[in-house]
């Protein structure tokens, strides 16, 4: 089934092809609901997203992909509920000072050696159900914008394009965000490799 | 010039989404061949990556939820329907 007759189903009330894309869309959904607004209310944003987005099927232009349209409703609902919990969020929120890394001199080479790891596959560094945990758990402590960038991009394989569409950024402050997350996540693994502490 | 160890790091990140070309992908590649601490680092990072995508675990459908948006799904639907007809009645 191409877009245009996915959202001409829905739009004339084909219930088995709402509830196909419900399931399709569902987990991704609820990643993006719970790194902004937490896996408390992630159902209940899901849930008003939705209502949302069925109530402006009518007028979705069909210019971004039906999927995009979807998740920029599920990000928007999200950062509203967040607000509304009078809790801080921003996607602006990158302040954490990437000048002042330490692992660089002052011509930006390397201060010491990248070390080594045991493993040479992601399976193989996964095998360890530790550092799995640890991975999920430092991934939650990312900042909001940088956790939910790499979520879609590498959790989810989303493009770029559609990363821009969706969290309403260009591409220069995609590639920051999702570099600074992957070097995060990077020491993480490195810290894990060295001291085999999380 | 050749870039810095610190902007081969986020190039390696770029290049993840969208490879790098032309002088910029020489200057990088050059780079690479000379400092064995970025090579590593461009390992470390593409498996990084790729160890997200595996401990992305996918969930499974909230069926209560999905019971529930499917009913208002149908019922939005049919009142929809119910004033496009009364409107071209009204026309009529």
């Amino acid at each position: 089934m191409t877009e245009n007759e996915l959202v001409d189903a829905l739009l004339s009330g084909n219930e088995s092809v709402f509830k196909a894309v419900f399931n399709q869309h569902y987990s991704l959904m609820y990643s993006l609901a719970q790194s902004i607004a937490g896996s408390s209310i992630a159902d209940e944003v899901i849930q008003e997203a939705w209502v949302s987005a069925i109530k402006a099927l009518p007028r979705f232009e069909r210019r971004a992909s039906f999927k995009s349209w979807l998740l920029r409703i599920v990000v928007n609902e999200a950062k509203s509920r967040l607000r509304k919990e009078s809790r801080q969020v921003s996607l602006e929120a990158m302040q954490d000072d990437w000048t002042a890394d330490i692992r660089f001199d002052q011509k930006s080479h390397w201060i010491h050696p990248v070390s080594q790891w045991d493993g040479d596959t992601p399976e193989e560094l996964l095998s360890a159900r530790q550092l799995e945990n640890c991975l999920d758990k430092h991934l939650q402590q990312l900042p909001e914008n940088q956790k939910v960038a790499l979520k879609m991009r590498d959790g989810s394989g989303l493009s770029m394009e559609e990363l821009c569409n969706i969290l309403e950024v260009n591409h220069s402050n995609i590639r920051v965000l999702l570099h600074r997350a992957r070097d995060k996540m990077l020491q993480v693994i490195d810290h894990f490799q060295q001291t085999g502490e999380c | 010039m050749l870039p810095t160890c610190r902007e081969v790091a986020e190039q390696l990140s770029e290049n993840i989404d969208k490879p790098i070309s032309g002088f910029r992908w020489f200057k990088l590649k050059l780079h690479l061949l000379m400092c064995v601490y970025c090579r590593r680092y461009d390992k470390q990072l593409n498996i990084t990556s790729k160890a997200i995508k595996l401990s992305e675990l996918t969930k499974a459908p909230n069926k209560e939820l999905g019971k529930l948006l499917t009913s208002f799904f149908i019922q939005n639907h049919a009142e929809c329907k119910h004033h496009m007809d009364n409107e071209s009645q009204n026309k009529k």
